[in-house]
């Protein structure tokens, strides 16, 4: 299968040039299978689910469960433990929301999270950060010092949407599992990067978005060990997740269902499934490897630039997301994207990628991103370096 | 294609404008007459358009031995953004001071705002704050934050639909306290603030006078700006990649006012693009620049229709002048019959239909037209649109429908009229 003929929306041209998208970390684009997905509930079994007794029903009911199946599968996970949410931010509000937290109570992240995996902590309790080494990275090994008796979370990206490198995971669970307090990855950009087996990564909450995994936006998975997903108690209530209702209370359905209020995202699941089961196809070993390539044929293209300088930069080992500053007084980092969009035809980044606490830490007001995927190809990663040679040169 | 009218040609020197270009990659390949005069040598020119320029940048314009890198951090040149979505935006370079240079060059030679630019004097900018990300603001930013050198801008928001009464009564404060000599504004979104002043019964500053530029000014906003503060109004036309090039004077005619530049107006005659019953003085402005020497332009497509005139202005300036901007080529309509409308003869339709305070007019289908509209009072002017838009365009459907407002494009800029 041609990865990329999969992708109708690359066959247009930006200004007479080939669209060269390397805004993946952004949003994925979608494949037509996922397109098909979606049409197929429009035009065949449009319906509710978990309620309509007649065959409508039972095919998206059907097609929902499945997609749960189907996201377990990639998480190598149990399917009651995957709840279906909007997106990795929801996901981890959801979590925050439901872990009963104190306003005392401390949770341990990096300052190199997204604002998705830090403003829903820091607006409840007191946030603890990880120090940066001087490469620019979270240094784990002080972990142990800084987790307390009142540490009730420690939270990771397991991709970074910055500088593209892969948290460390294994320092973190160790430390995790020995004071017994719950792991939670951010997993939003590692998807289409890296394969994501929970049961390897020993984690005990991955949030994902759909839209980063080449599905479409609006559904997300929180994953959650069972044994958490008990403890929580669901913040959302509403149709759907009651098991029995009266006029003086109500019981709530088991895990997973408990935390779905209202209509999900029904046509986006299948979408997502549909997404899932095209990567899967392509192989998520083959996905890393590829996204690793090109993550180092970026890093090589760059690093010896004296006009741009790159986030995180003695580190080669990484996938295919890389930011740099634009060190050419009187040229922004949006003026820099502006000029690759719109004389190339290549798709950036440029700003702080919602990661404003990281950018004030290293010093710079803004920084140009690109990201790849698996349809990005060697070639593009080519046309946009020879670009930035011309710019820069 | 035949001329209309050329504007600048006495101050042109084909020699000047070869030394600006030649050594720009980007017109390597122009043939170059040097001694038929300035018209010869604008006759050999062949045009180009905005991709071009697109295409272009910044490789285009390097001379030889200079890289983008050296040249952006030696701070002689900048790189300029134009509004527009990013379909229609262009990055330009300019020369350090050129835009003021030739800006304040325009209205020193204004009779009646020449005199009137003394050492001390401020202007207030009302516009969309997207419109330079180095200058205008976006978001809560004080009045000293938006105070540069002898400018304030006012707007800190992007959809002027959006201004609340404080907002506005804080620009309107702004102003009291800034008592700048002139504005320079967005028609839209000063006849905004016009109104809300007309509204809130709230004392007008009393502005020497006002410049109205940045887009397409309708007649509905000039009328109702020109009839709240009472002082003169001028339209001043330019383009952010090639400089200014008409200001109106007091007669109401737009006369040239560019400096090292050349202004040619091409007919659109009947049968270019099938169109039909256009006036034989329209025709697209085409612009030829020298000043900017980062950035010259050769017979440059500016997309914007204006219709001409010849005889000499009751002000007694000389030489052919502008008599009406008719708005952009992409805002014509176009019926099946090849007859066409630009946004300034649907605006001169409109215009004048008590109630009205904006419009869009978007053609739905070949033959059909529907104009969102904004009512200023409680008369409803939607019957008279409809009667008043028939009368132009004969057996054409036509609707009205009011709305509450209507929405700029991502630039801030608006459109009175979208073709199919
Ligand atoms: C590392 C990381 N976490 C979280 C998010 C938030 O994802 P979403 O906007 O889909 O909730 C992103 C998206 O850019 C991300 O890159
Ligand atoms: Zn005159």
């Amino acid at each position: 299968m041609s990865i990329r003929s999969e992708f109708p929306i690359l066959n247009q041209t930006i200004h007479g040039m080939p669209v060269t998208y390397l805004d993946s970390a952004s949003t994925s684009l979608k494949p037509r299978c996922v397109l098909e997905a979606i049409r197929k509930y429009y035009e065949e079994a449009t319906a509710n689910v978990h309620r309509s007794t007649h065959l409508f029903g039972e095919t998206a009911t059907q097609g929902y469960e499945d997609a749960r199946n189907r996201a377990a599968h990639f998480l190598n996970a149990r399917p009651d433990e995957i709840v279906f949410v909007r997106n990795t931010t929801e996901a981890v509000n959801l979590v925050a929301l439901s872990l009963r937290l104190e306003k005392d109570d401390e949770i341990l992240i990096t300052p190199l999270e997204h604002h998705s995996n830090q403003l829903p902590w820091a607006s409840k309790v007191k946030v603890v950060y990880v120090p940066l080494r001087p490469d620019g990275l979270p240094d784990s090994s002080r972990l142990e010092d800084l987790v307390t008796p009142r540490t009730k979370l420690m939270g990771l990206g397991l991709l970074s949407n910055v500088t593209g490198t892969r948290g460390d995971v294994e320092v973190w669970r160790e430390v995790a599992s020995k004071r017994g307090i719950p792991f939670l990855l951010d997993a939003s950009q590692a998807g289409g990067h890296m394969p994501m087996d929970v049961q390897k990564l020993g984690c005990d909450f991955l949030a994902f978005s759909g839209h980063k995994v080449c599905g479409p936006s609006g559904i997300g998975v929180l994953w959650g060990k069972r044994s958490w997903l008990e403890q929580m108690a669901p913040p959302f209530l509403g149709g759907g997740m009651v098991h029995e209702s009266r006029l003086d209370g109500y019981t709530v359905k088991e895990v997973p269902w408990c935390f779905e209020a209202g209509t999900p995202n029904v046509e986006g699941a299948m979408g997502l499934a549909a997404a899932l089961e095209f990567l899967e196809k392509i192989g998520m070993k083959n996905v890393e490897d590829h996204s690793k390539e090109l993550g180092r044929q970026m890093y090589d293209g760059l690093k010896g630039n004296r006009q741009l300088r790159l986030v995180a930069d003695q580190t080669s080992e990484r996938y295919g997301i890389v930011s740099f500053f634009v060190d050419i007084p009187g040229l922004s980092a949006e003026a820099f994207g502006r000029i690759m969009a719109d004389t190339y035809g290549i798709l950036l980044s440029a700003g702080k990628h919602c990661t404003h606490p990281y950018h004030d830490l290293i010093g710079f007001s803004a920084t140009v991103r690109a990201s790849t995927h698996v349809y990005t190809t060697e070639d593009e990663v080519n046309r946009f370096l020879d670009a930035v040679r011309e710019i820069t040169g | 294609m035949e001329i209309a009218a050329r504007f600048g040609t006495d101050g042109a020197s084909p020699r000047a404008v070869h030394d600006v270009v030649k050594d720009l990659p980007i017109y390597a390949d122009r043939p170059f007459c040097l001694t038929d005069g300035t018209d010869g040598f604008l006759d050999a020119l062949p045009f180009m358009t905005k991709a071009d320029l697109r295409r272009y940048f910044p490789h285009g314009f390097l001379r030889p031995g200079t890289s983008f890198a050296s040249l952006i951090a030696s701070k002689k040149v900048e790189v300029v953004r134009t509004s527009g979505t990013s379909s229609d935006r262009l990055q330009v370079l300019w020369d350090a001071d050129w835009w003021e240079r030739q800006e304040a060059a325009a209205l020193k030679s204004h009779a009646y705002i020449g005199p009137r630019m003394t050492g001390e004097y401020t202007e207030a900018v009302l516009t969309t704050p997207l419109c330079s990300e180095s200058v205008c603001k976006t978001g809560p930013a004080t009045m000293e934050e938006r105070r540069v050198d002898n400018l304030l801008f006012l707007n800190t928001q992007h959809d002027p639909s959006r201004w609340t009464h404080s907002d506005l009564a804080r620009m309107a404060d702004e102003i009291d306290r800034f008592r700048p000599a002139a504005i320079e504004a967005d028609p839209v979104y000063l006849a905004v603030l016009a109104r809300h002043l007309r509204d809130s019964r709230r004392p007008v500053f009393k502005f020497d006078w006002i410049i109205l530029t940045y887009e397409f000014v309708s007649a509905i906003d000039k009328t109702a700006i020109r009839g709240l503060f009472g002082c003169p109004v001028f339209e001043f036309y330019g383009l952010t990649e090639a400089g200014v090039f008409f200001l109106e004077c007091p007669k109401g005619r737009h006369h040239f006012c560019g400096s090292d530049s050349v202004v040619e107006v091409f007919r659109v005659t009947e049968g270019d693009d099938g169109w039909r019953g256009l006036p034989v003085n329209t025709g697209e402005a085409v612009v030829t620049t020298w000043g900017n020497s980062a950035a010259p332009l050769l017979r440059y497509r500016t997309g914007d229709l204006v219709t001409v005139g010849v005889d000499r202005c009751a002000c007694g300036a000389p030489g052919p002048t502008v008599l009406s901007f008719e708005g952009r080529i992409r805002d014509v309509i176009k019926l099946p019959d090849g007859k066409v409308f630009t946004p300034r003869l649907i605006d001169d339709t409109l215009f004048g239909i008590p109630g009205l305070a904006q419009y869009v007019c978007v053609q739905e289908g070949p033959d059909s037209m529907r104009v969102d509209y904004v009512s200023d009072g409680p008369r409803d002017p939607g019957g008279e649109i409809v009667s008043q838009l028939h009368s132009i365009l004969g057996t054409a459907r036509v609707a009205a429908r009011s709305a509450p407002f209507i929405t700029p494009e991502q630039s801030g800029k608006y459109r009175t009229a979208v073709p199919l």
